[in-house]
């Protein structure tokens, strides 16, 4: 089957019922907007795929799915908008249709030279500072997600101030100079690099005092890839993936320890797909954790991931949660989580913002304390000090 | 477009801002489907208003350009009333979505169009209360769209459709006046009733900003019975009987086994193997005599069939009425392929006269040789029959003749054509047919005279519920 016939065999299924759009959480930040929605993208891609001719600007509507996999769980035919607007994007891709988005395109040259969307190195690995690893065949893969908030938060207080096709010009422009991305490293948010830091050195103490041996391949440890995938180069990801695969197995990594949904998601799932042979475990971080807690008398919400609740992956992080303190759960949660917004950041930052925005005021109408558990939740949503990692909020319950 | 089409849009640009009027062809084309099977043609602009003042200003502009507007909330509407057939502008109502004011003493809650009908019950429900009418729709439709469509769905055996639901509401008319309709009162005898008028109008006489709803506290106990059958006389039976005795149920419900069959295994109740049909009624009690209501039900309907099971369980209830309101949803698994469609029907017949009218349809299904099933509200006479369609010129007129054929059968039993779904562009047709068949077609004359009252320039809806040519 070629990529359009895989898109509008799932398209084909729609009956533009509308029932997605009661929980796709881009629409409503897009003032309804259908083409921001999960059954405006649906039709949008038919339409585009079945009439060959036109002159569609396709992009945006795609590029803006925060691939959360909501729609997917209250659609009465099966179809995921989601995953087609993955689908989409790696359709803009190939060049045929569609503008490709030039902020996207920045990304993927700047992964493919510096293997970091941000042309980060020492920078990724500078939380490590001081702490000895194990030599071990189970390694830490951080995927940089935590590394890389505080310069995309610090880019986004920049972009505010220009408007958005000026960025795009300027995106389209840094193309050709890639070297030009390593600039993003003088840009960061300070307190939020402290809090970031702070958390993987948390999750690296809890899982040492759990007893679980482990390395980290510091700044040697590329970025997995991630946007590759996300954004639709699935051919760059399919050769890119293959390196880092490689990569692990030339440094003896049998057993990857993740730390956020992303990355994990991507490596559980992903990576079998893409690369012949991918025979390496990969467990998340909270389902190794074996220690006691202390109660937190206050009560919590949470933010689930979608990575995790919505694309049907499991972690043991909620039970860990349960069994320190009260969890009262947003009224949107399981299968009808509401993503907060993240993935939209690089890209559309009002949308992201907007998602935010909302999400946050849910959750507090549950409780004043919210637990994250995602390094993008977290950057999203913290939006005073009582929003928490779980790293953060768990290790202040840990008894010594 | 036209010269007083761009120049329409240019001073809606200019007067709303573009932000708030949408016109990159990307953009317009999800506004080209709804539920329905129909396509629209794609608008010239979409408007995004927030207030009811926006929506008198875009009207205003259309009226005097003489710009075709269609009226949109949660486009779920299965008749392509959602839709536009001619050149013209959609307008959403989906940014006016606030829930104004709850008052449970007064007993009415006051919302603008664009709130959905569960997120509108979900607030209800802390503090015990209830909007009534449920389409199956509920996730997805608003209180526009459904105060336009008088929306029924499953509690109507009891509680009525949406047209019982509702005291009063803000409406923009085509030449940008906003009036008030009715009141906060559960009671008012003051003229002309403009609310009951407005419901069920389709969007054709103005575009509603805001509504005052009644409001229920939420039933005590509530258990279930579900009841197995071989014929559809012992179901109608088994329903009249219980209607004669003085109950009048939640919540009753048919369906054929071709529908079972689709929701089956999120039932999770054990069905005798001879099942053809299946009656599902949901009771509600003061705590204390709910054992003796399910009692007095459950021994009616022994009365019909040897087969009775009783559910108390609220979570197991929850997850069959889930099931039940998905059914249309859980029949698309069974089309044979990605390009067959389940067009659905909705005519309606007093009761008494269900069980034979359901044999008439079935022998018009079978005789059409097409694929349908059938499920429905028996509590209140209203047979939703799920045609098979495949979605081709030929396969079109096909689902067209039995859906007339149905049709002529439900006035045969003095029926409706509609029962809860509206006539949209769809069942133009079937409406005219009606008022042809109880030699009223005078009654559609009133019905445009009074259309004219409102949108004397003809802008509002064109070709929802009367036909009209392109
Ligand atoms: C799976 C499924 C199940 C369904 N089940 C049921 C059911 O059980 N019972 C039932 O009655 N219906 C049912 N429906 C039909 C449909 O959902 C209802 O008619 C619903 O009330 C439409 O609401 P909406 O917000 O989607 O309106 P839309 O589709 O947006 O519009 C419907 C009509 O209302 C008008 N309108 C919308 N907003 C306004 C406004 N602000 N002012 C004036 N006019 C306006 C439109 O012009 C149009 O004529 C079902 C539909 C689907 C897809
Ligand atoms: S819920 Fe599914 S069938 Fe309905 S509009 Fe969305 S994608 Fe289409
Ligand atoms: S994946 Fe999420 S953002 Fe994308 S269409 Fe579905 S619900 Fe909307």
């Amino acid at each position: 089957m070629n990529l359009i016939e895989e898109i509008e065999n799932i398209t084909d299924k729609c009956i533009s019922c509308g029932f997605c759009e009661s929980v796709c959480p881009t629409l409503g930040a897009s003032q309804y907007n259908s083409v921001f929605g999960a059954r405006g993208r649906v039709i949008l891609a038919d339409f585009a795929l079945k009439n060959p001719d036109n002159d569609l600007e396709l992009g945006d509507s795609f590029y803006s799915c925060l691939d959360c996999y909501a729609c997917v769980n209250v659609c009465p035919a099966g179809v995921n908008a989601g995953v087609v607007s993955e689908l989409m994007r790696e359709f803009i891709v190939t060049g045929e249709r569609g503008k490709k988005n030039p902020v996207a395109a920045l990304i993927r040259e700047s992964i493919m030279e510096y293997e970091s969307p941000l042309g980060l190195k020492r920078e990724a690995a500078e939380w490590a500072d001081g702490i000895s690893f194990q030599k071990s065949d189970t390694v830490i893969i951080t995927g940089h997600m935590y590394q890389m908030m505080p310069y995309t938060r610090a880019i986004n207080r920049i972009r505010k101030h220009i408007d958005e096709s000026v960025v795009k010009n300027v995106a389209s422009a840094m193309k050709n100079h890639i070297s030009l991305i390593k600039l993003s490293r003088h840009f960061y948010d300070k307190k939020l690099k402290e809090n970031m830091d702070a958390d993987l050195r948390n999750i690296v103490a809890m899982l040492k005092k759990s007893g679980v041996e482990f390395g980290y391949l510091g700044e040697n440890e590329p970025y997995p890839g991630m946007f590759l995938y996300d954004l639709g180069y699935r051919e760059d990801f399919r050769e890119y993936a293959g390196r880092f695969y490689n990569f692990l197995k030339e440094n003896g990594v049998r057993r990857v320890i993740t730390v956020d949904p992303h990355t994990h998601d991507l490596l559980l799932n992903g990576y079998p797909e893409y690369v012949p042979g991918f025979d390496i475990d990969v467990v998340y971080y909270t389902d190794l954790l074996d220690l006691k807690y202390r109660k937190f008398n206050d009560g919590i919400t949470i933010q689930e991931p979608c990575h995790i609740v919505l694309h049907n992956n499991q972690f043991r992080a909620l039970d860990i949660l349960n069994s320190i303190t009260d969890v009262s759960m947003p009224e949107r949660n399981g299968k009808l989580n509401m993503c907060c917004g993240g993935p939209d950041e690089l890209l559309f930052p009002d949308t992201a913002k907007n998602v935010s925005m909302q999400r946050y005021s849910e959750l507090k109408e549950k409780s004043e304390n919210v637990v994250t558990i995602c390094p993008l939740c977290y950057n999203n949503l913290a939006y005073d000090s009582k929003v928490k990692d779980f790293s953060q909020f768990v290790k202040e319950m840990v008894i010594d | 477009m036209q010269k007083q089409e761009t120049d329409a849009i240019s001073e809606l640009i200019s007067k709303l801002g573009n932000k708030k009027i949408l016109t990159t062809k990307e953009e317009l084309i999800p506004f080209m489907k709804d539920a329905s099977y129909i396509t629209g043609k794609l608008p010239l602009a979409v408007c995004l208003p927030d207030n009811a003042g926006d929506i008198s200003t875009i009207l205003s502009v259309c009226n005097n350009y003489r710009i075709n507007v269609t009226v949109r909330s949660g486009g779920t509407s299965l008749t392509g009333s959602s839709v536009t057939d001619f050149n013209g502008i959609i307008i959403s109502t989906m940014n006016l979505n606030r829930i104004l004011e709850i008052n449970t003493s007064s007993r009415y809650a006051v919302c603008e169009p664009g709130v959905r009908i569960d997120l509108l019950n979900q607030e209800l429900k802390k503090c015990n209360f209830f909007y009534p009418p449920d389409p199956a729709s509920s996730r997805a439709s608003t209180i526009g769209g459904s105060l336009s469509t008088n929306a029924g769905g499953l509690r109507a055996v009891r509680y009525g459709a949406t047209k019982e639901w509702v005291l009063g509401m803000d409406v923009v008319v085509p030449d940008g006046h906003i009036i008030r309709t009715g009141e906060y009162t559960l009671k008012r005898s003051a003229g002309y009733d403009i609310t009951a008028l407005m419901i069920g109008s389709e969007g054709t006489l103005g575009v509603v900003t805001k509504a005052i709803l009644k409001i229920e506290p939420l039933p005590e106990a509530t258990a279930k019975l579900i009841a197995f059958y071989k014929d559809i006389e012992s179901v109608g039976k088994s329903m009249n009987s219980i209607k004669s005795k003085g109950i009048t149920p939640l919540i009753a419900e048919f369906m054929d086994l071709g529908t079972i069959n689709s929701i089956r295994k999120n039932m999770e109740i054990d069905i005798p193997e001879y099942t053809q049909f299946l009656l599902m009624i949901d009771v509600d009690s003061p705590e204390e005599g709910l054992a003796r209501k399910i009692q007095n039900v459950k021994s009616i309907l022994e009365g019909f069939t040897d087969d009775v099971t009783v559910i108390t369980d609220q979570n197991h209830m929850d997850r069959i009425y889930a099931a039940r309101k998905g059914a249309y949803s859980a029949l698309l698994d069974l089309r044979e392929n990605n390009h067959q469609l389940v067009v659905i029907g909705d005519v309606i017949v007093p009761s008494s006269e269900l069980a034979s009218t359901m044999k008439e349809i079935a022998e018009s299904i079978n005789n059409d040789g097409m694929k349908a099933t059938l499920f429905g509200h028996i509590g209140d006479g209203n047979i939703h029959a799920n045609i098979f369609m495949d979605n081709t010129d030929e396969g079109r007129k096909k689902m067209e003749k039995l859906q007339m054929d149905i049709a002529r059968a439900a006035i045969r039993h003095r029926g409706s054509v509609s029962a809860e779904h509206g006539i949209g562009t769809e069942k133009n047709r079937l409406l005219y047919e009606e008022y042809l068949e109880r030699n009223s077609i005078y009654t559609l004359e009133i019905m445009k005279s009074i259309k004219k009252v409102f949108d004397p320039n003809n802008i509002l809806n064109r070709g929802k519920i009367f036909y009209e040519s392109d």
